[in-house]
């Protein structure tokens, strides 16, 4: 037989032939095609978290770019301002009768160096600190370092001895010494504002990461009373655990949103006595869920320095994951990951919080929040003949921190 | 409902729709995916592998030519990618055996489907490829050499081997069956 004969053949023979499939194929492909589908939306949900981090750290880190340079160039202009102030001074200085040279200052009596003190204090009290205090702008502060820095300071001192021991107009010298500040702090005023204004923007921004003992309440029913009681019997909750990060915006002074995610460990411990000895059996059941909390910040009123709020919203359960095992209904031990219990699929768990901080520095509060989630949807697959809602109890302690310091507050 | 109404439905992703379309077609493609693997359990996870591509990809099937063609294809292409995971190697042959025997037509007839599908599956991986994709499904040697990364000669000289040793086999089978029935 020729080779194209042969493959004839074997082709007519084969190409519509039919081969029987496996009973449980479709449920297979059902099954395949949902956990795709919960993996799918785990990557999405986690893709989307990413995007919103980076997103929040590199618009922090532009406005964060654009301050620095602003201050420095306000730093820039003041510097120039106060070089000119200082060389008009040493001009005056050295224009007016050898006695009034700038060294008078470390010539005067015990006497003379209390009084200097005293005045320094008065001009610093006068120029810089009174206006630092009242406008809690960084530009005035950067002014008074760089008087402090540039020994502005002395020579303003050398101005008030030439005021006090010579005959030249002390008025043109408190001109002199209040003029080019009054105009630097003019100047600097509408800049200083600007400065403030963004740093305001920036502070709406913050991230938190908790992490939470919990407690959950387990509610169990079915129609079958009996088996209800046996699961009821069988089952004890244990310690479990929350963890996860969210980014807080301000919306308003008293209105925050917050986003994030979470991941919850819920340990059940089962153990279950069967008239039938070889029934019998004790487990520690594991059920592991990832969650996209959404909440809403309400802040009713402030207690000076601690901050109390409530956090209502809700938890997208995007992931869930089950180990263990539970009795079924004619007492058999049954493996509730490979039996599919429980649902994988996105559930959503209501919540309410009340948060309470408290300020560790301009940066970072410490916050605990005692809260409760309420489960709205039965997580167990409709073929097994019972509902179960795990709800929670929980004390969330974590830090919150902030990229810019909020000195106005 | 209709082939036209069915691939409507799944399109719309509906579930009853997607179950007639697996009805229809399953076990058609579970033949497909048991030509291409090793084992039952390997063409089994091609199945379902294939079905959720169809399922996904649907909207690729412009309703121009067999929808039968077109399942088919993406069938015979998840089989591939799940055969590429094991690095199968095509070496070129430079010797071919000539046949003792001479196989006869009614020998093949004599085999049921299910053999001579068994018979397939015995090959080794690379010839079993080749020959599915050149012998029952159609595709020439530069179409198999594009779709698996070889040279034409590559895929020719694997469909020699093949047929070879799948005539081999038939032989053997053939005379099994013959001293048995003596």
């Amino acid at each position: 037989m020729k080779d194209n004969q042969f493959d004839d053949l074997v082709r007519n023979r084969l190409q519509n032939q039919k081969s029987s499939v496996p009973e449980n194929m479709w449920e297979r492909i059902v099954k395949n095609k949902k956990e795709r589908k919960g993996r799918f939306a785990l990557r999405a949900c986690l893709l989307i978290a990413l995007l919103a981090i980076f997103g929040y750290v590199s618009t922090d880190f532009l406005f964060y770019l654009k301050t620095k340079n602003n201050k420095d160039a306000t730093f820039e202009k003041n510097n120039i301002s106060n070089k000119t102030v200082k060389e008009n001074i040493n001009e005056v200085i050295h224009n007016k009768r050898d006695s009034l040279d700038a060294l008078s200052i470390n010539k005067v009596d015990r006497r003379g160096k209390i009084d200097n003190v005293a005045q320094k204090n008065k001009i610093i009290n006068d120029y810089s600190f009174s206006k630092i205090k009242k406008e809690r702008s960084e530009n005035f502060y950067n002014q008074y370092q760089f008087l402090k820095s540039a020994d502005l300071l002395k020579d303003s001192n050398s101005l008030i001895k030439i005021k006090e021991t010579s005959n030249y107009n002390n008025s043109n010298i408190d001109s002199l010494i209040r003029k080019p500040t009054q105009e630097i702090i003019k100047q600097d005023s509408s800049e200083s504002l600007e400065i403030k204004e963004q740093e305001v923007n920036n502070e709406k921004f913050s991230i938190e990461a908790y992490v939470s003992p919990d407690m959950p309440v387990n509610t169990i029913s079915s129609e079958n009373k009996s088996y209800e009681q046996l699961l009821k019997a069988a089952s004890t909750m244990r310690l479990s655990y929350t963890f996860g990060a969210r980014i807080n915006y301000e919306i308003t002074k008293k209105i925050a949103a917050k986003i994030g995610i979470q991941y919850t460990q819920v340990n059940e411990k089962i153990i279950f006595v069967d008239s039938v000895p070889t029934h019998s059996f004790t487990s520690t059941n594991r059920y592991r869920t990832i969650g996209v909390p959404i909440i809403i910040n309400y802040k009713p009123r402030w207690f000076s320095n601690l901050n109390l709020s409530f956090n209502p919203g809700i938890v997208l359960n995007i992931d869930s994951r089950y180990k263990g095992a539970i009795p079924s209904i004619y007492g058999e031990q049954v493996d509730v990951k490979n039996n599919d219990v429980y649902d994988n699929n996105v559930s959503v768990t209501l919540y309410l919080g009340m948060d309470i901080s408290r300020r560790i520095n301009s940066k970072i509060d410490f916050f605990t929040e005692p809260w409760f989630s309420y489960q709205l949807k039965n997580s167990v697959n409709p073929f097994y003949l019972f509902h179960q809602k795990i709800h929670t109890l929980g004390l969330s302690l974590g830090l919150r921190y902030r990229l810019f310091k909020n000195e106005a507050k | 409902m209709t082939e036209n109404d069915i691939i409507k439905g799944c399109l719309k992703k509906n579930a009853t729709s997607q179950h007639l379309l697996f009805h229809q077609y399953s076990r058609q493609l579970m033949s497909v995916c048991l030509r291409y693997s090793g084992n039952v359990w390997e063409a089994e996870d091609m199945l379902q592998e294939a079905f959720i591509r169809i399922f996904a990809f649907i909207h690729q099937y412009k309703f121009k030519g067999s929808f039968e063609g077109w399942i088919r294809s993406v069938t015979v292409n998840t089989c591939l990618r799940k055969l590429e995971k094991l690095k199968i190697k095509y070496d070129d042959i430079s010797t071919i055996e000539t046949l003792k025997d001479t196989i006869e037509p009614n020998a093949i007839s004599a085999l049921a489907e299910k053999e001579l599908i068994r018979l397939i599956s015995n090959l080794p991986d690379g010839y079993r490829i080749v020959f599915n994709l050149n012998v029952i499904e159609g595709y020439s040697h530069n179409e198999i050499a594009a779709m698996l990364g070889i040279a034409p000669v590559t895929s020719r000289s694997q469909l020699i081997k093949a047929r070879r040793l799948l005539q081999k086999q038939i032989i053997s089978h053939q005379k099994i069956a013959f001293n048995n029935e003596g």
